[in-house]
């Protein structure tokens, strides 16, 4: 089953003091590189580092990630 | 640029560089302009460049951008190393099959099968670090 994840990652960023990727990527342990990689959709973080960006802006992990199922002919 | 790809970037260029100087040691060599056993000591050189120069380099680069490298690699840049490293191991272990090859059935030379074996690992290294240095280029 092929699906598209999607994040809010960059909107939740400006609504909390417009916190930059780097500082979000220090919050969370990894590099602000990942952090960009990640909000572009071109890399999927581990459930470690999904729930460790819920829970800096204090939300739920489907109100930082959604999942989309393709459907299939 | 992360730390992790300067790294990179350090080391496949290191490579290339202590390669085209062992290849111009050969060249002057066969043409009689240094002497042979000068040959030798390049070998040792180029060995102790592929190990040692990416490592103060790294020393250095991480003197200089410290925040860097405090932190580990992060789980992209570790998927990243492994992905190139499973790519490399491909090239090495070809590239060893294909000397073994040509030692059963060609040369004998002690100089050609150690030449080969070098090209095998250099070639390695180079494929490591320059798929590393694609994968950061790419984000993915």
């Amino acid at each position: 089953m092929d699906g598209d994840i999607t994040n809010n990652i960059r909107r939740l960023r400006f609504e909390n003091d417009e916190m930059t990727q780097q500082h979000l990527a220090d919050l969370i342990g990894v590099t602000r590189q990942t952090v960009n990689a990640i909000e572009l959709g071109k890399y999927s973080p581990s459930l470690d580092v999904a729930f460790r960006i819920a829970s800096v802006f204090d939300v739920p992990l489907d109100a930082v990630f959604q999942f989309q199922l393709k459907s299939k002919r | 640029m992360s730390l992790r790809e300067r790294f990179a970037w350090v080391a496949f260029l290191g490579i290339i560089i202590s390669i085209g100087l062992y290849v111009l040691a050969l060249i002057l060599a066969a043409r009689g302009v240094i002497p042979g056993h000068y040959l030798f000591a390049t070998v040792l050189g180029l060995i102790a460049a592929l190990i040692v120069l990416p490592l103060v380099i790294r020393a250095l680069l991480a003197i200089r951008m410290p925040k860097g490298s405090l932190t580990e690699q992060d789980e992209r840049e570790r998927l990243f190393e492994l992905k190139a490293t499973r790519i490399a191991f491909f090239v090495l272990a070809f590239g060893v099959g294909f000397l073994t090859f040509l030692t059963a059935h060609g040369t004998r030379n002690p100089r050609d099968i150690v030449h080969g074996v070098l090209a095998a690992i250099v070639l390695s290294y180079l494929v490591k670090f320059g798929t590393e240095i694609r994968y950061h280029r790419r984000g993915y």
